[in-house]
């Protein structure tokens, strides 16, 4: 039972995806979560509808939004071609793009969750003692929402290896380039290789089940520090 | 606080249900407010500190302005410079207690171990400094929070209910920690209560607020004998609440005599001088009507005095007695009342036990017991 390259190819891609993704939407994820979880504002509601509507629609249609916005006769794909000569559609990035799309409700529930958890009093008891809302943010939510934050963390991880239809819509299928997990696992089955099909779908569990039982061990076990 | 020290507060701040009418100038190094759950306190100090804005008003600290919706200036939380003890403790779970007490460190003054160590000292928390919170009791967490609020040196210290979540027991022994702070750093505080004992050991003027607003203010041991007390000392289940110098004492038999006009009310003993007020709290179920005087019955105390005024009080009737220049309030069944044929201008005696007679305050309860000598303060 060999693992061919163009399936090492799809593994390796599919696990720097899902770990660039994170990179790429923490930040913004730990902001806007933050900004969803502790504060109130006009069009909270809206901006939380936007941000978690990939959770609802069909990956595939959220694929097709991306596909329409970043083509090069959409709105944003014709400008990053004229400014840059940047085509996305297709590309490594796209998969990144529809990946980080995909699992971003997932991450930021998580990170919701983690931050609306840590007591406004703390966070009231820290400005008191002379800390600004950054280092109010810094030394007392981040640490006191770790958990929520790596539950999102993770969620987001297994989200993204297992994405198909966004990816298949905006990136293709295209073996040793934008060819993830997934896809593979599509093209073994349409192939009719069942044992492709085997070690794909073992190689994919193992790191589900790998995820799940860090999350059990660093989030739900581990609850002396709290 | 002392001569230059001055907190003015002249604010409101109003919720559809509810709202805090503040107008205050504070003078004097501890202010109690004194209140009953619900009528603004923690509102008050949330305000103060800055957590919260009021609606409209000011508030200055010696000169400076903290808040004024006037001229537009809100100072933020953090540069406020006031600790807050809070009720609950609101230590950081996450950090140990030494990292509890160094946060409010600023980061240009470099000089705050001195002041650490004692504080540290003083509340005695020295071997805990490697705990995290939920390693410490109730008492201990309490202890930390305190410390950290004074760490920040901050020049104006708030105290919400420090004492409210802990056993009375674990009460008295905090109490003369504070007082040590009182004495020994120069910052002026702010102490929220609905404990009139606590007002009474720490405070030297108190504020009562009922519904959002000051009723009166004074030194505590005056105040015990306002009208306005009352709805704090219903709340503990007092109604009744009066003054009285001690007649005398007497320890072989246990029995304490303080001076009601031209009778005696007997109360367990309590060791302290001829002369002086104690505060005593009775409860109006706790008093018992009688048409006759020195009835053959265990209770030492027989009070005379006269009905003023009889009102239904829910299922039970309310009597106010004249006694001497006092009046108790009696709560007895409408049967009873019956029975007796009450009408006002009877004349009746008041039983009452002996033990059924609550010390509000004194001396001894709070500051003999517990404190190692070398930490009373230098005179």
């Amino acid at each position: 039972m060999r693992i061919t390259p163009v399936e090492i190819a799809a593994l390796t891609l599919s696990v720097k995806v899902a770990l660039l993704s994170l990179i790429i939407m923490l930040p913004p994820g730990l902001l806007l979560g933050w900004l969803l979880a502790k504060r109130d504002f006009i069009g909270k509601s809206l901006i939380n509808a936007i941000v978690m509507s990939p959770l609802i629609l069909p990956p595939v249609v959220s694929g097709y939004l991306l596909l329409i916005l970043l083509s090069k006769q959409g709105p944003i794909g014709s400008l990053l071609y004229r400014i840059l000569r940047l085509e996305i559609v297709f590309s490594p990035t796209a998969v990144v793009i529809a990946v980080s799309i995909i699992s971003f409700p997932l991450l930021i529930r998580g990170i919701m969750t983690g931050i609306a958890s840590v007591p406004i009093e703390l966070e009231n008891a820290a400005r008191t003692l002379g800390a600004n809302p950054l280092k109010v943010f810094i030394t007392i939510t981040l640490p006191m929402a770790y958990k929520g934050i790596l539950a999102g963390l993770i969620l987001g991880f297994t989200k993204s290896l297992g994405e198909f239809g966004a990816t298949y819509m905006v990136a293709g299928n295209i073996p040793g380039k934008t060819q993830t997990i997934a896809l593979s696992i599509f093209d073994a089955v349409q192939l009719g290789d069942d044992i492709a099909v085997f070690r794909l779908v073992l190689i994919s569990t193992i790191i589900a089940f790998f995820a799940i039982w860090i999350t059990e061990r660093y989030i739900y076990r581990n609850n002396s520090m709290l | 606080m002392s001569n230059q020290t001055r907190l003015t507060l002249q604010f409101r701040k109003q919720y559809p249900d509810f709202s805090l009418d503040i107008d205050c100038n504070l003078k004097e190094k501890v202010t109690a407010f004194l209140g009953a759950s619900g009528s603004g306190k923690t509102t008050l100090l949330n305000c103060i500190c800055g957590t919260l804005k009021p609606d409209h008003g000011k508030i200055l600290f010696n000169d400076r302005i903290l808040l004024s919706t006037d001229q537009k200036i809100n100072i933020p939380p953090d540069k406020r410079k006031i600790g807050y003890v809070f009720q609950e403790g609101h230590l950081f779970p996450h950090i140990n207690v030494e990292g509890n007490i160094k946060y409010g460190h600023s980061k240009i003054k470099r000089k705050h171990k001195e002041n650490d160590i004692e504080i540290i000292d003083i509340l005695e928390i020295g071997d805990l400094l490697n705990r995290f919170p939920n390693q410490l009791s109730g008492g201990q967490r309490q202890r930390v929070a305190i410390a950290r609020a004074l760490a920040m040196e901050p020049s104006l210290l708030l105290m919400d209910e420090p004492l409210a979540s802990l056993d009375s027991g674990l009460k008295n022994r905090i109490i003369p920690y504070l007082y040590h702070i009182k004495e020994r750093f120069e910052i002026p505080i702010l102490y929220v209560t609905h404990m009139i004992s606590e007002a009474m050991a720490l405070a030297d003027e108190a504020y009562i607020l009922s519904d959002g607003v000051i009723t009166t203010f004074g030194p505590p041991h005056e105040l015990l004998n306002s009208p306005s007390a009352l709805p704090i000392a219903n709340m503990a289940g007092v109604e009744n609440i009066i003054t009285l110098p001690i007649g005398k004492s007497d320890k072989s038999k246990s029995i304490t005599e303080l001076i009601i006009g031209n009778q005696t009310l007997k109360i367990p003993f309590i060791d302290n001088d001829i002369g002086e007020s104690v505060p005593i709290g009775i409860r109006a179920e706790d008093i018992i009507i009688s048409l006759e005087p020195n009835l053959p019955i265990s209770a030492r105390n027989s009070l005379k005095g006269c009905i003023e005024k009889i009102e239904n009080y829910g299922d039970m009737c309310l009597l106010t007695i004249s006694v001497e220049e006092f009046h108790l309030s009696v709560k007895i069944t409408h049967s009873a009342r019956e029975q007796l044929n009450l009408q006002i201008n009877s004349d009746v005696f008041c039983v009452i036990k002996a033990n059924a007679i609550n010390l509000l305050w004194h001396d001894s309860l709070y500051l003999s017991e517990s404190v190692p000598t070398d930490h009373l303060p230098e005179q």
